[in-house]
């Protein structure tokens, strides 16, 4: 492998690897098979013929990946295994966009510090108010509000980075 | 602290409904007086409908993302790799077919594999109206349709005269399509082949037909 081509690879791996495993996980619960789709996602684009767009679309790298796990339970499928036998719900649901927009969400969440997920846990997720977020926390109630403050608007710009918009 | 300092921070929690009522009432009362923190509301007010977008119990489960970073780098290196080996090896065979094809340019001019490539299928055909006719039908899929190979043998010495035949497929869609046509007399054999684009896998019936009249002697399904 030429430099160049090995440093592609590098990149491309460093850049994408690990969210389109959480991706793929997302997907489908199944860690190895996780391995090898995201492998072959990134071969993909890779060995991309030159002209189309370099580098790939972040869109394109998830497109792909996904495409490849609903070959995987497909073959599984005809192959009768029966660890597949169920087709997840993320893969067969229709709204394909609203899949990938959710595990953004849920992964933008998962990578909050742990105080201001905690506080968006409590106060959407679990629907408490400020006064009793502040006493299970045991902090005061303006540091709840702050911490909502910083938190949402630190998720925002993160989804709006990554074209989700609300 | 002034009145917009107090409320400054109030925002989220106004748009995930966590202020107490009494809040809330004051909240929206600075508001109406406050661009600043309109503006604010505003920015966050699509925030709901994405968080909605993920389940109590999946926010629960939730794992680290420090517990899912991927280093599949060396595997990929080791596939680019391996790859690379197979297709040296196919660049090599290649060659050698290469070779060995200028050597023996006659058996070249068909298109190579084209035949071979795919078997071909015996069709049951069952008479649909008497007829001399004993038609054979094998039918092999091809990338770009389905190709017909019949033997037509025309039984000697009955009442027939020499008369054209016409070997039909109707596809998926009820549209019928002629293949092939052909003369047969009393005592001859023929072998009709015909092309079309219909694929084998959307081919519902083949029937031949006497022409002009169009009446269906033999039918079959693959």
């Amino acid at each position: 492998m030429t430099d160049p081509q090995a440093e592609l690879l590098r990149a491309l791996h460093d850049e994408h690897a690990s969210s389109l495993w959480r991706y793929v996980v997302w997907l489908c619960g199944d860690r190895d098979l996780a391995d090898d789709i995201v492998q072959e996602t990134l071969l993909r684009a890779w060995r991309r013929p030159a002209g189309l767009e370099h580098p790939p679309a972040r869109a394109w790298l998830f497109t792909v990946a996904r495409n490849l796990v609903i070959d995987e339970f497909r073959s599984a499928r005809s192959r009768h295994e029966s660890r597949y036998v169920e087709v997840p719900e993320r893969l067969s649901a229709d709204h394909i966009d609203s899949v990938l927009d959710a595990w953004q969400v849920a992964d933008v969440l998962s990578g909050l510090s742990e105080e201001h997920r905690a506080v968006i846990v409590y106060a959407y997720y679990r629907r408490e108010s400020v006064a009793s977020i502040a006493r299970i926390l045991e902090i005061p109630e303006g540091t709840v509000k702050s911490r909502l403050h910083y938190a949402l608007r630190a998720m925002r710009l993160v989804l709006q980075e990554r074209g989700v918009t609300g | 602290m002034t009145r917009y300092d107090q409320f400054r921070e109030w925002d989220a929690a106004y748009v995930l409904g966590s202020l107490s009522p009494d809040e809330r009432m004051r909240y929206e009362r600075h508001l109406e007086g406050c661009p600043g923190c309109r503006a604010a509301v505003a920015e966050l007010a699509g925030m709901p409908a994405l968080l909605s977008k993920v389940s109590a119990p999946e926010v629960e489960s939730l794992e680290r993302p420090e517990s899912t970073v991927v280093d599949l780098l060396p595997a990929l290196v080791s596939r680019v790799a391996r790859h690379r080996r197979r297709n040296r090896l196919l660049v090599a065979a290649a060659l050698l077919l290469a070779l060995a094809a200028a050597f023996i340019v006659p058996s070249a001019a068909f298109p190579p594999g084209e035949r071979s490539q795919t078997a071909s299928e015996a069709l049951q055909l069952t008479r649909v109206n008497d007829s001399p006719l004993t038609v054979s039908v094998r039918m092999a899929e091809q990338q770009w349709g389905t190709r017909f190979d019949l033997e037509c043998t025309y039984a000697g010495g009955g009442s027939y005269g020499s008369a054209d035949y016409a070997l039909f497929v109707t596809a998926a869609d009820g549209s019928e399509v002629e293949v092939v046509t052909w003369a047969s007399s009393p005592g001859q054999t023929a072998w009709p082949s015909g092309t079309t684009s219909v694929p084998a896998s959307a081919i519902q019936a083949v029937e031949v037909r006497q022409l002009p009249s169009g009446l269906v002697l033999l039918r079959g399904s693959p």
